[in-house]
């Protein structure tokens, strides 16, 4: 299952790019995800706990989360392998940024395989494939807010803009 | 979770697991085993019972959510040991041959006259997109449906 | 004499308590103590299991047990037929995966637990850890090189090979003499039987007496008995099955499934009651699918229309492991019907069964019929087109003229009897085909799309003789036996050892008790589906029930009305030969007014004060039939189809259907049978089919993806029938389960064809959905330029 797509953030690059490697930010974006704990010896890895309601196939999924390809500010291939409800999971997306036309916004570019196995697949394939396209929109839709929050939060207290660790300063 | 639903005019008072769908409730809590799962999509319409009068797929709610309302299923369909008009119906016509989707016909059928009293054959056919037969070949489950809603027009009854 | 019962379409008997909720399907019992037993599936087609990890779930409260492979102690699932000359390849079926799994579905271990829900929980905790192999789905790449392989000791896949053939020498030489031939591909694409009941079982094991009792959803329980003990290991006389409510079958619930085994074993080792019952997405996983075939087919025929001979190769898809019956479907069932009801001097049929890692294929409401029937309606509709006859024309010209007893086929069989031409009349007559024909050049000038789809066949049913069911493999007999057990006050219990789940023998058969004995149906009851109290019988499936339990009835029934004339005979102090019978009494002939009913004869057999010279006390009659031959139920089905030509929707506007099944015992009931099996044939026709992606994943896993058909999608169908007894059974009846399905799906089909004859389209492949139908007349039309997506286009 092929699933591309691109949104446009209102961020400069630098700041999209710090955002979307935020695990915290991510874990909140992405629909479904209750927590996301870093992998022991790994920088870019997470175990993540996910609760995904599609059809009669919801329940609690597991899995590795791993960031590779990393190359700030411009691109990073974001891999997920899950499994759960006698079913597994395997998507991997390589995300693409550049600055806009428009001067202050950014796009992200993403080109994702993903492709399921077990129930999931026999009764939610189909849903998940339409409701691909939503569910990538409420993901940086999701991402966009927390900057929009972050903004403001920045403007009244000043003080809170270190409060965001970048993980992609390092 | 405590919950007090009426069914098929008897008060039950439970505690239940709040994530229990009313059909397992209905099979598993009261033992009335007359309404059936056919599907976990919500498509099948085997389901279906009556909540505070109209049709609905109770695999479709939660117990927890009904509470306080009133359910009919097919065991409380007869009244006072006589056969409601759509059940003579079906016997008269052969509405039915392995009777699995029976109940759930039934029930939505008698649901939808109560919203339109004399449908014509193609609004019955229409009306039956819910709920799925494979013996049937709904020939005689619309020409039942059809019936009943006929002599329901001469003699009303209470459902 | 009053309306003779025999005929009579009366209410059935087992309505009452499934129109009230009162039935009891399986998955609505519950005994004390009763455990749950989930299972966990492969999510993958084609995979070694490389380690199970099952810590979690063992820890889990009111989880009681968890099983893998190495803990059993159960045979493998075996399957029953075995057909000969063909090669057959029957690697193990172990009832759950050991080393490796073979397609989406394929169990792998087992929670048992206090409740369903956490029995499924825990069964989600296990972590298995796989080493992905390749998948195939297509039976026909299957066989190719390169292709994986599902078992080592199966080469290419391939299960077996199987040829029926007239002689290859005139088949070949008729091809080469013929003035044309046409030649098809066609898939017959995976269905999904569909009972609205999914599968369950409950299982109860008596340590104090050794006695397993297993009820579940079974259309053959001493078939389930049979092969069950010998899973189990018990003695069979210790197995009791029990079907009791059950909903819809189709085929789907005849094999023997791992599952109830699983469940019957685990209720030994743990010692209490236990049930499992599958969700319906489980059920579309894991529970048998019907068809799968992909055939390459030819007609020869002379420039006249005479058919000459049929041909084709069929790679029959048989899923990863033979099921119960798998093997006979594409075979016996199937290219020894490649003749029809046509007069066509040369057949030949190679079937190839292969392994593909989908789920086990298995008889679907038809089984190997439907697709011999479409292959033949589809090639004479095109050989018609070739030749510029009509095709209704063409078929009249090919029937076998009208036999009442017995016609050989050049395939060997020998058809009961047949009358083909009168019930094709009868049918043109009912839709006005002439007329139709003017009406669909009308509508094409103003650019709307009429066709009309005519079907003249016949088909083989009522299996069937035991000698030919050990010669074509089956591991079986297929015979019926009843006991008639008449009550001191003259009720009766009938106990058939064949299961119906839904076709009314309730009702039908106490129509026949009733008609030859005269006690009324109200008095009768028909027991069946428990083992513990029928005596043996091989099932309800290829519409066998009617013709053969059916005459061991009306047999077991002439028997007790013998005994009841000679105990008569005496009490009226008469010689027997003097006795006369009508309706429920006997009379010394000349005087009906000195008589006694059977009610009277019965009870004083039962008190036995007075007993004829020799005669046993009671009244009650066995009896065993093995029929002498299958009966061969006929008739024609014609279609009128509209097509939007904006949507390409398929309006189905007419449909009749006249079929011939002999004497009608409940004409309703048998007009029930033909209205589903239409439904069920225009399902394959217009609706469903099952799709599975190139990695083995079942994508229509649910009734979201998989199109059941709906009541919007139907008119009226306008019924009627000829009567053309079987020479072989008691009362000449023939079996009508299957044919509404067998000759249906062609109908449509032909009907859609020739709707889009302005558009030059030759075939498609089913289900000819709305978007394939639009998607062919856009490629006509030249407007669009989209992928072929199974359309092919007429030369
Ligand atoms: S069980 Fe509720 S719709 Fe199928
Ligand atoms: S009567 Fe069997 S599904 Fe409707």
């Amino acid at each position: 299952m092929q699933i591309q797509g691109s949104y446009t953030f209102e961020y400069d690059q630098q700041a999209v790019w710090n955002i979307l490697m935020n695990p915290d930010a991510i874990a909140k974006a992405i629909p479904g995800v209750k927590e996301m704990v870093p992998l022991e010896g790994e920088t870019y890895a997470w175990r993540a706990i996910a609760k995904i309601g599609v059809a009669s196939v919801s329940g609690t999924y597991s899995g590795i989360i791993r960031m590779t390809e990393i190359e700030a500010p411009d691109r990073y291939r974001l891999t997920a392998e899950g499994e759960g409800q006698q079913s597994v999971i395997n998507g991997t997306a390589l995300i693409t940024m550049q600055p806009a036309q428009e001067a202050g916004k950014t796009v992200v570019v993403w080109d994702a395989e993903a492709s399921l196995a077990g129930k999931l697949a026999s009764i939610a394939q189909r849903l998940i494939k339409s409701a691909a396209g939503l569910l990538s929109r409420q993901f940086f839709g999701g991402l966009a807010k927390q900057l929009k929050a972050a903004e403001k939060e920045a403007k009244t207290v000043p003080a809170a803009t270190s409060s965001h660790s970048m993980a992609g300063e390092s | 979770m405590q919950v007090s639903i009426t069914v098929n005019g008897k008060r039950y008072e439970r505690n239940i697991d709040p994530r229990m769908l009313l059909v397992h409730f209905l099979r598993e809590e009261l033992g009335l085993t007359g309404t059936n799962i056919g599907c976990d999509t919500s498509q099948c319409g085997a389901c279906t019972v009556h909540l505070n009068g109209k049709g609905v797929k109770s695999c479709t709610c939660l117990a927890v959510q009904v509470d306080g309302m009133d359910i009919t299923t097919i065991e409380g369909l007869a009244q006072n040991g006589a056969l409601h008009p759509m059940q003579e119906a079906f016997w008269e016509l052969h509405g039915l041959q392995c009777g699995y989707c029976t109940p759930g016909m039934i029930m939505a059928s008698t649901a939808y006259l109560a919203t339109n009293p004399s449908p014509s054959e193609e609004e019955i056919r229409g009306s039956l997109e819910g709920n799925f037969c494979r013996c049937t070949g709904y020939q005689n489950i619309v020409a039942a449906i059809k019936s009943a809603a006929e002599k329901m027009q001469q003699e009303p009854v209470g459902v | 004499m009053s309306t003779r019962i025999f005929g009579s379409g009366i209410k059935r008997r087992e309505d009452p308590r499934l129109i009230t909720g009162g039935a009891k399907y399986t998955d609505d019992m519950a005994l004390p103590g009763m455990l749950h037993m989930a299972m966990l599936r492969s999510p993958y087609a084609h995979a070694h299991i490389k380690h199970i990890d099952t810590a979690t779930a063992q820890g889990m409260e009111g989880v009681v047990a968890v099983y893998t492979a190495t803990d059993l102690s159960l045979g493998a699932v075996p399957c029953a037929w075995l057909v000969p000359n063909s090669d057959l390849k029957t690697p193990a079926h172990p009832p759950l995966a050991a080393d490796k799994v073979r397609y989406v579905g394929d169990a792998v271990a087992i929670v048992i637990a206090e409740d369903r829900y956490l029995a499924q929980d825990a069964a989600d905790t296990i972590h298995v850890e796989y080493e992905v192999l390749g998948a195939v789905v297509n039976p026909e790449e299957a066989t190719q090189e390169g292709a994986p392989q599902l078992f080592d000791d199966v080469p290419n896949n391939i299960a077996f090979r199987w040829i029926a053939s007239s002689g290859d020498e005139g088949v070949e030489k008729a091809f080469a003499e013929a003035d044309v031939v046409v030649k098809d591909r066609i898939v017959q694409q995976r269905l999904l039987p569909t009972a609205m009941e999914p599968r369950a079982a409950l299982a109860q094991w008596n340590s104090g007496t050794g006695e397993m009792t297993i009820w579940c959803t079974s259309q053959n329980p001493h078939i389930h008995r049979f092969i069950l003990s010998g899973m189990l290991g018990l003695a069979e006389h210790k197995v009791r099955v029990i079907a009791p409510e059950v909903g819809g079958g189709f085929g789907s619930k005849i094999p023997v499934y791992a599952d109830e085994a699983l469940a019957a074993w685990a209720s030994m080792k743990l010692n209490r009651p236990v049930k499992w019952a599958e969700t319906r997405s489980e059920n579309y996983l894991v529970t048998i699918h019907g068809r799968d075939h992909i055939e390459h087919v030819e007609m020869a025929a002379t420039s006249d229309g005479t058919i000459t001979a049929i041909r084709g190769t069929v790679y029959a898809g048989m899923g990863a492991y033979l099921s119960t019956a798998g093997p006979g479907i594409p075979t016996i069932l199937h290219g020894l019907m490649y003749c029809g009801p046509y007069t066509i001097p040369h057949a030949r049929c190679e079937s190839i069964g292969v392994f593909t890692t989908t789920t086990p294929t298995d008889a679907y409401r038809g089984a190997g019929r439907p697709e011999a029937v479409f292959l033949m309606e589809r090639l004479i509709d095109q050989v018609a087109r070739k030749l510029n006859m009509d095709p209704v024309e063409l078929r009249r010209k090919n029937l076998i003229p009208p036999f009442e007893d017995g016609y050989t086929i050049p395939l060997g069989l020998t058809y009961d009897s047949g009358n083909y031409e009168v019930a094709l009349d009868k049918a043109l007559a009912m839709i006005g085909y002439a007329d139709f024909r003017k009406e669909q050049a009308e509508a094409r000038k103003q650019g709307r799309y009429l066709g009309i789809g005519v079907t003249t066949y016949c088909e083989i049913c009522g299996l069937g003789p035991s000698q030919v069911a050990g010669a074509t493999g089956f591991q079986g007999g297929l015979w019926e036996s009843t006991i008639i057990r008449v009550t001191p006050t003259g009720k009766v219990h009938a106990m058939i050892g064949a299961s119906p789940h839904g076709q009314g023998e309730e009702t039908t058969f106490a129509q026949l008790i009733s008609d030859e004995i005269g006690i009324p149906v109200e008095d009768i009851e028909i027991l069946h589906g428990d083992t513990g109290n029928t005596p043996m019988g091989w099932g309800t499936y290829g519409s066998r029930t009617t013709p053969v339990a059916g005459a061991a009835l009306v047999l077991a029934t002439r028997k007790i009305k013998e005994k009841a004339r000679a105990m008569a005979a005496h009490l009226l102090e008469a010689a027997v030969e003097d006795i006369d019978y009508e309706d429920g009494k006997f009379f010394v002939k000349g005087s009906p007014d000195k008589f006694k009913t059977i009610q009277e004869a019965t009870l004083m057999a039962t008190l036995a004060w007075n007993m004829p010279e020799g005669m046993d006390p009671g009244m009650e009659a066995s009896q065993f039939y093995d029929p002498p031959n299958f009966v061969y139920p006929f008739g024609t089905h014609i279609a009128i189809v509209e097509i939007e030509a904006d949507t390409g929707i398929v309006h189905l506007k007419r449909y009749v259907a006249v079929d011939d099944c002999g004497p009608q015992i409940n004409p309703v009931i048998v007009a029930g049978q033909i209205h589903g099996g239409i439904v069920q044939g225009v399902g394959q026709a217009l609706f469903e089919g099952v799709v599975y992606d190139e990695h083995g994943q079942l994508l229509t896993g649910s009734m979201m993806d998989y199109a059941v058909p709906r009541a919007e999608a139907f008119p009226e169908f306008e019924l009627d029938h000829t009567v053309t007894p079987s020479p072989h059974h008691p009362v000449g009846l023939k079996g009508v389960g299957e044919t509404g399905t067998i000759a249906s799906t062609p109908t449509v089909y032909n009907a859609v064809i020739d709707a889009l004859q302005p558009f030059g389209i030759k075939t498609m492949e089913m289900p000819l959905t709305a978007a394939r139908v639009w998607e062919a007349m856009q490629r006509r039309n030249g407007s669009a330029n989209g992928s072929t997506n199974g359309v092919h286009e007429g030369s």
